[in-house]
């Protein structure tokens, strides 16, 4: 209620009347004015403060965020310029891998290259399998998407998946369909494009030439020039990303898709795997111990409880702690988790180093100046064993609960 | 009911040691030789010159099963040769690498043997199984995660790195062994005539990009260190610190949320 309330200030508005007043132009100045044409206008005279010593001052880096034309600055370079393709004569298609449900880098440098093979009247088609997370369509330069989350599509289901790629190709004028040529299922289902259609691939691609590209050969110890090809598997860093246009990123409803759900593959889930057997350089979930540590039993019933890979830190593996094939750092493991939680750890640089490739570091340490909070994206300062004990307890309560919730 | 006796053949390959440059056994053909090994009566197939012989002793010096060579021009595409052995000779399995160590090292053979045949192919092996129904195959994802899949053979199946090693091979009975020959198909691989290899160029390190329009942007992301830390909490109760990490867990999918 209080908003809709214009408050006005005398004493500022006869101010703004009167043109010989020393504080004139502070009050009225607006650097930035749409001009008659719809140009966005800037009047130099306008810019900057008078500053404490009667001094006009310019702060150009935007440093001190009380001035007043910040906002609208920020507004204008927002607004990305839309890219859009109105009546496609010509179509790429991008099939992204979508590990854990969203676009990788990887993606991202794929659709980039797409950009570049195509000129205005292209679109670039991405083509969503199973479920995922992504929302970020537009903004990485999808003009058209195609989501196929049906039954059939989930897991390991490359039969569907090329039925309904060979569908698209009969249906549309398909320029290249692209492919990243990775372990997380590029690599596989791309080759089994490739034969269905029965022509020879690019394969692992990775510096684009102005009617071919330069691939890996020789198991990557050599190079091999090829023509750009129907299906191509691409390597990373192929291209850059796209970040400066907006794609409408439509959904592309008129193809009709006519898939069968007879396979010979049978997918039968995936298997429980046993966090410590998993090599920590590849583990996606780590928990790692350091000096802080007071109560090891506690550490390692926490890691059981959570499904967490056991890592450590030097000083731990040097005391006898943890076995030195557990350390993690730069004399030890390069970690590349998803998660790592570092518990009692001050982040030493070659510790630090070590989970470089981290995506988001959680640490657990009772001294707020440690290099470790620095790096981390979640710190709680605490005792690190009444917290993990804390943990414990919430995720065995959970499992109580959902266990009586399915009794029921 | 004792389970039937499949019938295995592996393709082998030549390899090269990565710093020597020496031909050796290929490594991902010597694991899937090795995983031949435990399903039954298998045999070491590979598509090339008898020349070549020699190398592919170090196979036969493994002990598992003959190493036999169908014999094909030095341009014939390898593909036809074997799609034209298995129509012949049925298969019940056929174990490959994932990629060949030396030429185009495209990763399609198996793919194409597989249209060519009719075959379903599985790739990232790492355990096979055989059971009353079929074949039990544990597939390794990355991250160190597995599926289990089943299928019936035959089939064609492509090994991961993360299969079992492959045993030492013997030098002295490597030698004496005999490797096999037959008379291959040849079809022309006219586009492989054309390849042009050269030794691998280093990749460039991408650059961090400043795409700052104007000059006070510039200044800014010389001049403001852009590290930035992450939440700090610092809990009353350890309860509430414990909350804190399981949400961000939670977030991750690495925590089950009910």
């Amino acid at each position: 209620m209080a908003n809709h309330v214009k408050r006005v200030d005398p004493h500022l508005e006869r101010i703004k009347r009167n043109r010989l007043h020393p504080r004139h132009l502070e009050l009225t100045a607006t650097a930035i004015s749409m001009g008659p044409n719809g140009i966005i206008r800037k009047d130099p005279h306008k810019v900057g403060f008078m500053g404490p010593n009667g001094i006009k001052r310019i702060d150009r880096a935007n440093l001190n965020q009380a001035s007043g034309n910040v906002v609208s600055q920020m507004q204008i370079e927002e607004q990305k310029p839309k890219h859009i393709v109105e009546n496609p004569t010509r179509f790429i298609v991008v099939v992204p891998d979508l590990a854990a449900g969203r676009l990788s880098s990887h993606d991202k440098d794929i659709l980039g290259y797409a950009h570049t093979l195509g000129n205005e009247n292209t679109a670039v088609i991405v083509i969503a399998f199973g479920e995922h997370k992504e929302s970020g369509w537009q903004d990485a330069g999808v003009d058209r998407l195609l989501e196929l989350n049906d039954d059939i599509y989930q897991g390991f289901s490359p039969e569907a998946r090329i039925q309904a790629l060979v569908q698209l190709e009969q249906s549309l004028d398909v320029a290249h369909f692209l492919f990243p040529d990775s372990i997380d299922g590029g690599a596989d289902l791309g080759r089994r494009f490739a034969a269905e259609l029965d022509s020879r691939p690019v394969t692992h691609g990775w510096k684009p030439l102005e009617d071919s590209i330069i691939c890996r050969a020789s198991a990557g110890t050599q190079d091999l020039t090829k023509v750009l090809s129907k299906v191509m598997l691409l390597d990373a860093e192929v291209a850059d990303p796209i970040d400066e246009t907006q794609h409408a990123a439509n959904a592309l409803d008129e193809i009709e898709l006519a898939v069968s759900a007879k396979a010979l593959i049978n997918d039968l889930g995936m298997l429980a795997v046993n966090p410590a057997d998993i090599s920590l350089s590849v583990a996606p979930f780590i928990l790692s111990g350091g000096n802080g540590i007071r109560d090891w039993d506690t550490f390692h019933q926490a890691a059981t409880v959570l499904g967490a890979t056991e890592g450590a830190s030097r000083v731990a593996v040097d005391d006898g702690f943890m076995p030195r094939h557990r350390q993690v750092g730069a004399s030890g493991i390069w970690v590349s988790a998803r998660v790592y939680i570092a518990v009692g750890i001050s982040g030493a640089v070659q510790h630090l180093q070590g989970i470089s490739q981290v995506d988001k570091v959680i640490a657990i340490n009772t001294n707020t100046k440690c290099d470790m909070i620095k790096r981390a994206d979640l710190s709680i300062i605490a005792d690190s064993t009444d917290i993990l004990n804390a943990l414990v307890e919430l995720v065995q309560a959970q499992e109580v609960s959902e266990g009586e919730s399915h009794a029921a | 009911m004792p389970l039937s006796q499949l019938t295995t053949h592996t393709l082998l390959s030549l390899g090269k040691h990565p710093l020597s440059g020496r031909t050796r056994r290929a490594e991902q053909d010597a694991k899937a030789f090795e995983l031949a090994a435990k399903l039954g009566q298998c045999l070491g197939l590979h598509a090339g010159n008898y020349q070549d012989a020699d190398a592919l002793k170090s196979f036969a010096g493994m002990s598992i099963a003959p190493v036999c060579i169908l014999e094909i021009e030095q341009s014939a595409d390898p593909v036809a040769a074997l799609s034209a052995y298995f129509k012949q000779t049925k298969s019940d399995i056929i174990l490959t690498g994932s990629q060949a160590e030396r030429g185009e090292s495209s990763g399609m053979l198996p793919y194409l043997l597989a249209k060519s045949l009719d075959l379903p192919v599985i790739n990232q092996v790492c355990e096979v199984e055989q059971t009353e129904a079929g074949l039990n195959i544990t597939q390794a994802l990355p991250r160190g995660a597995r599926r289990a899949i089943s299928v019936k053979p035959p089939c064609i199946l492509i090994i991961d790195e993360s299969a079992p090693e492959a045993r030492q091979t013997a030098y002295g009975a490597a030698m004496r062994a005999e490797v096999g020959k037959l008379q291959g198909y040849n079809e022309t691989d006219t586009d492989a005539m054309n390849f042009n290899f050269e030794d691998a160029r280093k990749k460039p390190k991408r650059m961090k990009k400043i795409k700052a329009k104007t000059a006070a942007d510039r200044f800014k992301a010389a001049t403001v260190s852009q590290a930035k830390g992450g939440q700090v909490i610092e809990p009353k109760t350890s309860q509430e610190g414990a909350e804190a990490i399981l949400k961000l867990l939670k977030e991750e999918g690495l925590v089950k949320t009910n």
